[in-house]
C-alpha cells in the first residue's frame, strides 16, 4: 500500500490542523478528573459538519489519542487519574512524582503513550485489510451476529450490572429504530415529529447522555474546590538509558493494549491494569512496582494508547465499532455519509491511506504537543468546576444546535441527560445505550435482509461455519455473563448473610 | 427519603411502561416484503426484551435488601441548573440574539456556583470577564472559523 501517494499541501495542512486541535481537546478533557474521553469526542463532533471526512475523523482520533495521555497528566500531578484508564499510572506515577519529579514520571507517561500510540497504529495498517479480506466472505446472517456479540461483549464486561446493562442495551437498539423504515419507506416511533423521521441525532444523544449528565453530576460535588500543585521540575524528557531500561514494559504494553482493543467492551481500562501486571511479571525488578517504577507508568501508558488503533481495527475493517467512543467516532462517518468496513477498504483506498497516515501522524504531532504544552494542561487542573460546568453548557449547546439547526434536539438532550443521571446512579450503561444505538441500523437490516433472502428461513443464521463460530462465541459470552452474574449476587448475600447469624 | 430499592422498582415499572408504548405505536404496521419480518417486528421484539428484563430485575430487587436511601446530593443545585438550561432554550427559540443570552446565562451560572465563596464586586468583576471572554470566543470560533449562525 503506498502511504504517500497523491498527497496534497492544503490537504496536509488542514488535516493537521484538525489533528492539533483535537489533540488539545483530548489531552485538556482527559487531564480534567471528571471529563474525559467520551465527552471531548462527543464535544468535538458538531465540528464535523464544517470540515471534510479525512479532517474531522482525524480531529476525533487525536482526541481520542490525546485524552488516552492525557489521563495520565492528573494521575501523576494530583494522584487523581483524569480517566478511568488512567487509574493504574496513578500507583507508580504519583510516587515517582513525589520522590524524584513530576516532569520524568510525566516524560515516562508520554514515552509510553507514544511508542502504544505507534504500535496500535501498525498493527492497525497491517491487519485492516486482512480482515477487511476476509469480512468480505461474510454474509448478512454473520453481520447481524457481530453486532449481536458486540452489544452482549460490552454488557458483560463494560458494565457493573448485567441485566440493567442489557436494559440499556434494548433502550439503546429500540432508540436506533426511530425513524423511516429503510425496508419500507414507514416511520416507526416518530411521535409525529419530522425532526426525527432520519433517525434521532446522535450528537444531542451523546451530548445528553455523556457531557450533560456528567455536569449534573459534578454538580452533586463541591464546585469551588481547586487543585494545587508545584509546577517545578516539569521538564519532560528521558536519557536514552531511561528510554531503553523502559521499552520492554512499552513493547508488553502495546502488545496487551492492541490486543484487548480489538475485543469489544472491553477497552483501555481494563487493558492498562492487565499491561501493568504483565510488565511486573517480566521485570526484573518487580518489587520496585509501586513504589516509582518507571515499567510501572510507560506499560499502561502504552496499553492505553495502543488500545486506540486495535480498538479501530473492527471497526475500519468489519464497520463494527466495539466501544461507545468508537460509536461516537463512527458519527463523523455516517455525518459524511461513509460506511466503514470491507467495502469502504476496497473502494475508497485514499480515504483509508489519508486516516492510516494522520492517525501516525496524530501519534507524532501528541508527543510533541505533550512535550511542549503538559505544563499547561497541569495548569488547567486548578479550574474549579464552578467555571468548567457552564463552559461545557454551552458549548454543549452550540454543538447540538449547529448539527441540525433544530431546538428539538437541544430538549431531546436534556431529557435523556436527566435520565441518564438518573439511570448512571442505579448502574445502567449510558456507553451501552449509545453503543447499541449506533449498531442498531446494521443489526435491524441485516437480520431482515438475510430473512428477506432466505424466504423467512431462521435456519440461514446458523448454517453456514462463519455463523455457527460466532454463535458458539455469544453463547460462551451469555454463559459467562450469568455466572459473572450470579457470583456477585452471591457475594453480596454473603456478608448479609454473616452479618444476620452475628446478630 | 426513598429507597435505591424502591427507585429501581419505580424505573423498572416506567421502562416497562415505556415498551408497552412502543409495542402499541407500532402494533399497526404492515408486512410489506415477503420473507420480511416487518416494520415493527424488531421495536416489538425489543419493547418485549425490555419488559422480561425488568421483570428480572424487580424480582432481583424485591429479594435483595431494601438497600441505602436513594439521596442527590446538592438536589436544588441541580435542579435550578435544570431550569436555568430549559428557560434558556425557551428564550433563545423566542427572542434568538445567542451571544448575549450566553453571557448573561454564563454570568448568573458562575456567580451561582461561586457564591459559597463570597459575593464581592471582584468575585462578580471576575465571573463577568470569564462569561465574556468564553461568549467572545464562541463568537469569534463560530461565525468566522466554523461559519454556525446561531
Amino acid at each position: 500500500m503506498d502511504l504517500l501517494a497523491n498527497i496534497d499541501f492544503m490537504s496536509v495542512v488542514s488535516a493537521f490542523g484538525a489533528i492539533m486541535l483535537g489533540l488539545f481537546v483530548g489531552m485538556l478533557f482527559g487531564a480534567l478528573p471528571g471529563l474525559g474521553l467520551i465527552i471531548g469526542v462527543t464535544l468535538l463532533l458538531p465540528l464535523s459538519y464544517a470540515m471534510g471526512p479525512v479532517e474531522s475523523i482525524l480531529m476525533l482520533l487525536a482526541c481520542y489519542q490525546g485524552a488516552e495521555y492525557g489521563g495520565s497528566i492528573s494521575a501523576i500531578v494530583l494522584g487523581i487519574p483524569g480517566t478511568a484508564m488512567a487509574a493504574p499510572i496513578v500507583l507508580d506515577g504519583r510516587e515517582m512524582a513525589k520522590t524524584t519529579s513530576p516532569g520524568k514520571a510525566l516524560a515516562f507517561s508520554l514515552y509510553g503513550s507514544t511508542f502504544g500510540g505507534i504500535f496500535g497504529g501498525l498493527v492497525l495498517i497491517f491487519f485492516a485489510e486482512p480482515v477487511a479480506r476476509f469480512a468480505l466472505g461474510l454474509a448478512d446472517p454473520e453481520f447481524f451476529l457481530l453486532g449481536i456479540i458486540g452489544l452482549l461483549a460490552v454488557a458483560t464486561f463494560g458494565a457493573k450490572d448485567f441485566v440493567k446493562a442489557m436494559i440499556s442495551v434494548f433502550l439503546g437498539l429500540i432508540a436506533g429504530t426511530i425513524g423511516i423504515d429503510l425496508f419500507t419507506g414507514m416511520p416507526r416511533l416518530t411521535g409525529g415529529y419530522f425532526e426525527v423521521y432520519e433517525g434521532l441525532n446522535l450528537i444531542s444523544v451523546a451530548v445528553g447522555l455523556f457531557a450533560l449528565s456528567e455536569v449534573f453530576m459534578m454538580l452533586g460535588n463541591r464546585m469551588n474546590k481547586a487543585y494545587s500543585f508545584d509546577a517545578s521540575d516539569m521538564k519532560i524528557s528521558l536519557t536514552m538509558k531511561e528510554f531503553w531500561a523502559s521499552l520492554k514494559a512499552m513493547i508488553t504494553g502495546s502488545a496487551i493494549g492492541s490486543f484487548m482493543g480489538v475485543l469489544p467492551g472491553v477497552g483501555s481500562t481494563v487493558s492498562g491494569w492487565l499491561a501493568y501486571s504483565g510488565a511486573k511479571g517480566l521485570s526484573k525488578t518487580p518489587e520496585k512496582f509501586g513504589k516509582g517504577s518507571p515499567e510501572g507508568i510507560a506499560a499502561p501508558d502504552a496499553a492505553n494508547n495502543a488500545t486506540v488503533g486495535g480498538a479501530l481495527l473492527p471497526f475500519i475493517a468489519l464497520g463494527i465499532p466495539g466501544s461507545a467512543s468508537i460509536a461516537i467516532i463512527a458519527g463523523a462517518f455516517i455525518i459524511h455519509g461513509i460506511t466503514p468496513g470491507p467495502q469502504m477498504i476496497r473502494n475508497d483506498p485514499g480515504l483509508i491511506q489519508a486516516i492510516f497516515l494522520g492517525f501516525m501522524a496524530t501519534t507524532v504531532c501528541m508527543f510533541f504537543m505533550g512535550k511542549a504544552l503538559t505544563t499547561v494542561f497541569a495548569r488547567a487542573l486548578i479550574t474549579p468546576n464552578s467555571f468548567l460546568v457552564p463552559a461545557i453548557l454551552i458549548s454543549s449547546m452550540i454543538g447540538i444546535y449547529s448539527s441540525g439547526g433544530h431546538f428539538f434536539d437541544l430538549w431531546v438532550a436534556l431529557g435523556l441527560g436527566v435520565a441518564a443521571y438518573i439511570m448512571r446512579r442505579l448502574d445502567y450503561s449510558v456507553a451501552a445505550f449509545v453503543l447499541a444505538m449506533v449498531l442498531a441500523p446494521i443489526i435491524e437490516k441485516s437480520f431482515r435482509r438475510a430473512l428477506v433472502i432466505s424466504e423467512g428461513d431462521y435456519m440461514t443464521f446458523i448454517d453456514r461455519t462463519y455463523s455457527q463460530v460466532i454463535m458458539m462465541a455469544i453463547v460462551a459470552t451469555l454463559a459467562y455473563a450469568v455466572v459473572k452474574s450470579v457470583q456477585g449476587r452471591r457475594r453480596l448475600r454473603e456478608p448479609t448473610a454473616a452479618e444476620s447469624r452475628s446478630e | 427519603m426513598l429507597s435505591t430499592r424502591v427507585v429501581n422498582l419505580l424505573v423498572y415499572a416506567a421502562l416497562s411502561a415505556l415498551s408497552a408504548l412502543v409495542i402499541w405505536s407500532v402494533s399497526g404496521l404492515p408486512v410489506t416484503l415477503p420473507g420480511d419480518v416487518g416494520t415493527h417486528f424488531f421495536p416489538t421484539i425489543l419493547a418485549w426484551g425490555v419488559i422480561i428484563l425488568c421483570a428480572i430485575g424487580a424480582i432481583r430487587s424485591l429479594l435483595s435488601g431494601a438497600g441505602e436511601a436513594f439521596r442527590i446530593d446538592y438536589l436544588p443545585r441541580v435542579l435550578l441548573t435544570i431550569g436555568m438550561i430549559a428557560g434558556f432554550f425557551v428564550s433563545w427559540s423566542q427572542f434568538g440574539a445567542f451571544y448575549l443570552q450566553a453571557f448573561v446565562f454564563l454570568f448568573v451560572l458562575f456567580t451561582y456556583y461561586r457564591l459559597p465563596v463570597g459575593l464581592s464586586a471582584k468575585l462578580i468583576g471576575v465571573n463577568a470577564a470569564v462569561a465574556l471572554g468564553i461568549t467572545a470566543f464562541c463568537y469569534v470560533a463560530f461565525n468566522f472559523l466554523i461559519y454556525v449562525d446561531l
